[in-house]
């Protein structure tokens, strides 16, 4: 078999034999290294630099393998050296003058090593080390957190914020709603406590349009022809809308309501995010000449198929969740049981909501605790959150349920919704059932069992299930080869986006179920890097 | 950034001179003088890739090279006339041994300090002569 080709993870001493060994057997051998220089005994590495069979990479982590039928796709991450290899002549000079120590880690951190350095002299292996920091790796969209944060401690408030715009173009929807998985991980945490890089970056939008005009430098640079339609325009649409719009396309987004944002319109009440900011930065990709077709549904004011037919390019599909899931307990259909999302809708759409005196919210997310502490805006006397897990295992944002808390709304941990009690077709209260917690079940919380006996009343004159979301999918219709799951989710390739169908892209929270909205934005700025790719190539 | 250092610091005139004629080897190395004269470049235009150093960043770098470094000239001072091992640099410099361990192999990878003898168990190191007048 001369056609094998081999991949050697590691290069170590073993790593770096077992790679001479099958290129000596005449396979072609990739050989692959975290560090940027390989272990091993002179002799081998002589011998491995200039084999012609053995291609060696440094410097570089395996991203992603995908096995199929009976052979191994393996995506590679390769990281800069940040040297000019031509012009490198091994003098060790620059070692002498690097200003910068740091742990060396490719020695269990014994000892210092500078920014620059050799890793082994056989080989070629200079390289600086400049690490992506922590908080910018974690977030979805890799903002240069450390570059913002460091500009506004100097001061810098519109450098700040254009640096921040060159990735996100929403800076004061997410500097209001993120939940920050970044502040999560910041290294500061360990210290005392991390910093508000949220706070931080709402500071920044805050400060712009309190003091100036917002002045978006990003310009149109080229202009294409080519038409371009998004169906949704929620965080994933009006990303991708915006980062086409600036490679020149004509985009037209479909909109099923009257206002565009989608959850962060709809689903988030103005307390958390007024509508003035969310409009504002909508308009920042209305500005660069996207248009937006409100009222018009996928499905019912235009079949997917008419939409396919019309002259667009490509389509991307954001259309979202936003169906409440069902508890699938008796009396459900009861008036007076209104699920989170369709009570969080109605609000922000300005329609007339009638609340209960009693309300109680059956989930334990952010949709739980928003529709909660909304009920309470809207004249709720006494509002009680049902969650069938404990505190910790709670989805919701700590500040969320700080905040609930604080607004005195009682939370019953570990108990589930059995029945809803209905009388003269109205709700009288709910009957539910004490939980307690078991293994671990695959979201690796602990699985919730309910206990023989415990059944207990409460009255309530209004039920809010807010127990996850779901796609409304019913315009993919049968025999489409844009595929969807059993869950409800539409197919597509995690890495471009693509659906089944040549042409259709779909991403957001109607191929990932219910997420955050900056992980929205991440797909929609993938989407629209796909398609660019796509209707380059094509 | 090295605070005050004169005899009114209770330092003794000895070791007053040496941390003096460490600073001043310090601040006549390339290196510190390189960090400040691309100090606007970096901070305005950026780097070969663009990546703009924001003041925290500058001042933070600048720091660190200070206070390592005069710690690094210290020790390489007192190894100029003499050979010493770990544990006496350490008590001597009022510095950790850990620390003053990190220097010398970080040193010893440069090629400027030398293995000379072990005695009593101890490893004894020496400046590299070659390379004593670059510095």
């Amino acid at each position: 078999m001369d056609d094998k080709v081999t991949l050697v993870i590691g290069g170590s001493i073993s790593g770096v034999q077992s790679a001479l060994q099958q290129a000596e057997e005449g396979n072609k051998v990739y050989l692959l290294e975290s560090c940027p220089g390989l272990e091993g005994e002179k002799v081998d590495l002589e011998k491995l630099k200039d084999h012609p069979k053995v291609e060696i990479i440094t410097n570089a982590d395996i991203e992603k393998i995908q096995a199929k039928d009976g052979k191994y796709r393996v995506r590679i991450k390769k990281q800069a050296r940040r040297i000019i290899e031509e012009k490198c002549n091994d003098c060790k000079e620059c070692i002498r003058v690097c200003p910068i120590n740091m742990w060396d880690d490719y020695n269990q951190c014994l000892s210092y090593r500078t920014a620059i350095d050799y890793f082994n002299s056989d080989l070629f292996s200079y390289s600086i080390v400049k690490e992506t920091p922590i908080c910018q790796r974690t977030c979805p969209v890799n903002l240069d957190i450390r570059g913002y944060i460091g500009l506004i401690a100097d001061g810098k408030y519109e450098e700040a914020l254009s640096l921040i715009r060159e990735r996100l173009p929403f800076p004061g929807i997410i500097g209001r709603i993120c939940p920050h998985p970044c502040e999560e991980q910041c290294n500061r945490g360990t210290k005392d406590k991390p910093l508000c890089i949220r706070d931080l970056k709402r500071f920044v939008a805050d400060y712009e349009s309190k003091n100036s005009k917002p002045q978006i430098n990003m310009e149109r640079l080229k202009s294409r022809e080519e038409k371009i339609a998004i169906v949704g325009a929620g965080p994933a649409g009006l990303a991708c809308a915006h980062d086409l719009a600036l490679e020149g396309y004509q985009v037209v987004i479909y909109e099923a309501l009257s206002r565009a944002g989608g959850m962060l319109a709809v689903g988030i009440p103005d307390y958390r995010l007024p509508q003035a900011i969310l409009e504002q930065e909508i308009d920042t990709v209305r500005d660069l000449g996207v248009e937006i077709k409100f009222n018009t549904t996928l499905g019912k004011d235009l079949s997917f198929e008419d939409l396919l037919k019309q002259d667009y390019k490509a389509i991307f599909i954001a259309v979202g969740a936003h169906q409440g899931m069902s508890m699938r307990t008796p009396g459900e259909d009861t008036p007076g049981v209104v699920s989170g999302v369709t009570l969080l809708r109605d609000l922000n759409l300005g329609e007339k909501v009638e609340v209960g005196r009693r309300v109680g919210v059956i989930g334990g997310g952010n949709v739980a605790i928003d529709a909660a502490r909304s009920s309470l805006r809207c004249g709720a006397k006494e509002v009680t959150i049902f969650y069938r897990r404990s505190r910790a295992e709670m989805p919701a944002s700590e500040e969320e349920i700080e905040a609930a808390l604080h607004e005195k709304i009682k939370i019953e941990y570990l108990t589930a919704p059995q029945e809803v009690m209905a009388k003269e077709n109205s709700v009288k209260g709910l009957r539910l059932i004490r939980m307690e917690l078991g293994e671990p079940d695959a979201s690796g919380r602990r699985r919730p069992v309910p206990i023989e006996g415990s059944q207990f009343e409460v009255e309530l004159d209004m039920i809010i299930p807010a127990i996850g979301q779901r796609s409304d999918l019913s315009f993919i219709t049968e025999g489409n080869t844009v595929k969807t799951t059993k869950w409800g989710t539409i197919i597509a390739d995690p890495d471009t986006l693509a659906t089944g169908k040549p042409g259709v892209f779909a991403g957001g929270d109607c191929v990932d179920g219910p997420g955050i909205a900056i992980q929205a934005i991440a797909q929609g700025k993938k989407a629209a890097e796909s398609i660019n790719s796509y209707l380059t190539n094509h | 950034m090295l605070g005050p250092l004169g005899v009114s610091e209770g330092l003794d005139r000895k070791v007053l001179t040496s941390k003096l004629k460490a600073a001043k080897a310090l601040s006549q190395q390339e290196k510190f003088r390189w960090i400040l004269g691309k100090w606007t470049e970096f901070s305005k235009d950026g780097n070969a890739y663009g990546e703009i150093f924001t003041s925290h960043e500058l001042n933070r770098l600048l720091q660190g090279l200070i206070t390592e470094d005069l710690q690094i000239h210290e020790i390489l001072q007192l190894l100029e006339t003499e050979s010493f091992s770990v544990k006496e640099l350490a008590q001597k410099l009022g510095l950790s041994p850990a620390l003053v361990l990190n220097h010398i192999t970080a040193l010893r990878r440069r090629n400027l300090v030398n293995l000379k003898e072990v005695r009593q168990g101890s490893p004894l190191y020496t400046l590299h002569h070659e390379e004593e007048e670059k510095l």
